[in-house]
């Protein structure tokens, strides 16, 4: 196991896809910070966003936020490739186990968005500094005391919202056989139920004003749509960061944390079995 | 089931089914061991199914396969330790190199001793180009570099898919050598192919496929004997008379029709060892052959199972010229020796 997980790891090493996902998410991150940096020069409101801790709702929604998006992208591409390219049809002559090999190489995509996660983390730490020089104002000790437990919680936390994801469109690639479905399918799935749970929260918050909407959204508890697959998530980032400052987080009831973590990793676990049950009855003819 | 020794692969009644097409129907495969089994078949006639089954990608609807002496499933995976296989067009990750590849695949299935990826790499005279991404190699070299991935686990049987496609001619012959050593080490080669002059130097036994039946198989000479021919050409005038002189063969004869750009040619369907019998009781009868052809080719075979009959022009075999590797293979001790049979 550990030398086909090396050769995964070596695959992935030659990708150029790697590279590419971590620098979009960095550039894009380090130009937002610059960005308010530079805007909010002599601002004290500038501080909310380029100081210790409020940078870290910021880096939250870069890592995992935009991250899990092309996380999607990126785990969907790679378990695909193996059926777009026939690779796989050599590596089950060769005798590999079938579920033992998609496994493996999901444990290598995990291992590399890790590490991906982690390189952001620190980016955006010093972004934060960046940005803070530009303000003008301290960026402040991003590992004050205290603080430092509850950032590894929020990148423990975040890491297995992205994980789930990922694994969603590496089930997808997997189930279809295709890198371009899984990428595509994955983000319609993330946006879409994104644009869903907007839409539904407009027609609860309707509702609850009198105005029109649907029955059984006149509560403000804990609703249905909290628990789809990439909703769930976003259940897990908000409580992790203990700073929920979205429209929904004020109208709805959160799901508990520990409740949204458990619901996350069964849909994980669930797209890792789809990917390893779908190749292991996979009937492979070219 | 037939309990098969001295076979390396035996199927009875494999029967593979796409829906409501039949892909094999009931084909009975009988591969003896260490040697080279040509498996031909047209387009469509059930080549690839059957290999795709016999390395578990697919799962036969009916019928047993036995691989190596045992019954043989598609869960079987230690089984497919001892087969090498190149399947259809060679597959590997464009953006790695040829060495990359060998051993990311090296990684997965049998244990494969370090070292083995260069010897693979040299047995097919890839270890040049190893460094190089396998996006800029030519069709052959990706053949090359798939022949080297079925050697990877040092396998006992080995299953080529159309193996020369895309080979140049020296490919061809160097991979012809290197099949041969691996026969006369042991080892069971089985190959698909639509080039029949290349299966016709390089076969032992034949297998020959049609509409997912097994419609002929047997020794290759065997085969070939039937439709041995040796024809001889003489003046057109001649042609009367050297039916009439050659009719004491007891042998069925054919004169192309006078007028024709074949008139002249004689044909007596008798195995080539006969042909100076052929020359000698026409040159007897002061009618001198201008030209002497022996042929008993696979392709008629072929043709007159597949089709119901002969072309007008048999193939004819390539020539041998250099090889690719195999003195680098040999130096690795996986490539035949110099003095190995061309």
């Amino acid at each position: 196991m550990i030398r086909m997980l090396s050769a995964e790891l070596l695959k992935l090493r030659r990708r150029w896809a790697s590279y590419i996902v971590l620098a979009v998410l960095v550039v894009l991150m380090g130009l937002v910070f610059l960005l308010v940096g530079f805007a909010g020069k002599g601002s004290s409101s500038a501080g909310l966003v380029v100081s210790f801790p409020g940078a870290y709702g910021l880096i939250n929604q870069f890592v995992f936020g935009l991250g899990s998006l092309l996380a999607v992208a990126y785990a969907a591409a790679i378990g695909g490739a193996d059926w777009n390219w026939g690779v796989i049809r050599v590596v089950i002559a060769r005798g590999e186990s079938r579920g033992g090999y998609i496994l493996v190489k999901a444990l290598a995509i995990a291992i590399v968005l890790l590490i991906g996660v982690l390189i952001a983390y620190l980016a955006g730490i010093l972004f934060t500094f960046g940005g803070a020089a530009l303000a003008g104002i301290p960026a402040g000790n991003p590992f004050e005391s205290g603080s430092l437990g509850r950032l590894v919680r929020m990148i423990a936390d975040g890491y297995v919202v992205l994980l789930e994801r990922a694994s969603i469109g590496f089930g997808v690639a997997v189930l279809l056989r295709s890198q371009l479905a899984g990428v595509v399918i994955g983000i319609v799935l993330q946006i879409g139920e994104t644009i869903l749970a907007g839409v539904l929260l407009a027609l609860m918050i309707s509702t609850r004003f009198g105005g029109p909407g649907l029955r059984g959204l006149d509560n403000l508890g804990t609703q249905w749509f909290q628990f789809l697959p990439f909703n769930i998530g976003n259940s897990v980032l908000n409580s992790s960061t203990s700073s929920p400052n979205d429209l929904a987080s004020a109208v709805l009831q959160p799901v508990e944390i520990n409740l949204a973590l458990l619901v996350t990793a069964i849909y994980l676990v669930a797209a890792l079995a789809v990917a390893v049950i779908t190749t292991e009855r996979a009937e492979i003819s070219s | 089931m037939a309990h098969a020794d001295g076979m390396a692969i035996v199927t009875r009644g494999l029967t593979k089914r796409y829906g409501a097409r039949v892909a094999l129907s009931g084909l009975d495969l009988n591969v003896p061991r260490g040697q080279v089994y040509g498996f031909l078949g047209p387009n469509g006639s059930g080549k690839t199914t059957t290999l795709r089954l016999l390395v578990g990608l697919m799962r036969p609807n009916a019928g047993t396969i036995e691989v190596l002496g045992q019954p043989y499933s598609w869960r079987d995976r230690r089984r497919m330790f001892r087969i090498g296989s190149l399947i259809e067009a060679p597959s590997f990750y464009p953006y790695l190199s040829g060495r990359e590849n060998l051993v990311v695949f090296a990684a997965t299935g049998s244990p494969t001793p370090r070292g083995r990826v260069e010897e693979s790499l040299a047995a097919v005279g890839l270890t040049e180009r190893g460094r190089d991404k396998v996006k800029t190699y030519s069709l052959g070299m990706k053949q090359r570099l798939g022949i080297a991935s079925a050697l990877l686990s040092n396998p006992e049987l080995l299953l080529l898919d159309e193996p020369a496609n895309g080979l140049d001619p020296a490919g061809i012959v160097a991979m012809r050598e290197l099949l041969r050593y691996l026969t006369a080490t042991g080892r069971t080669v089985l190959i698909s192919s639509h080039i029949l002059p290349e299966i016709q130097q390089l076969a032992d036994v034949i297998g020959i496929i049609d509409r997912g039946r097994l419609v002929r198989e047997g020794p290759l000479e065997s085969l070939l004997s039937e439709t041995a021919r040796v024809r001889a050409w003489v003046p057109p005038a001649e042609v009367p008379r050297a039916l009439s002189i050659l009719s004491a063969m007891n042998a069925p004869l054919e004169a192309a029709p006078p007028g024709t750009p074949h008139a002249g040619w004689i044909t007596v369907r008798v195995p080539a060892d006969r042909s100076a019998e052929v020359n000698r009781l026409l040159a007897q009868n002061g009618i001198y052959a201008s030209a002497l052809d022996v042929s008993s080719d696979l392709e008629s075979v072929f043709l007159s199972l597949t089709m119901g009959g002969p072309p007008e022009d048999g193939g004819r075999p390539l020539g041998p010229p250099p090889g690719w590797g195999a003195s680098a293979a040999v130096e690795q001790g996986i490539g035949p020796p110099p003095d190995a049979k061309p």
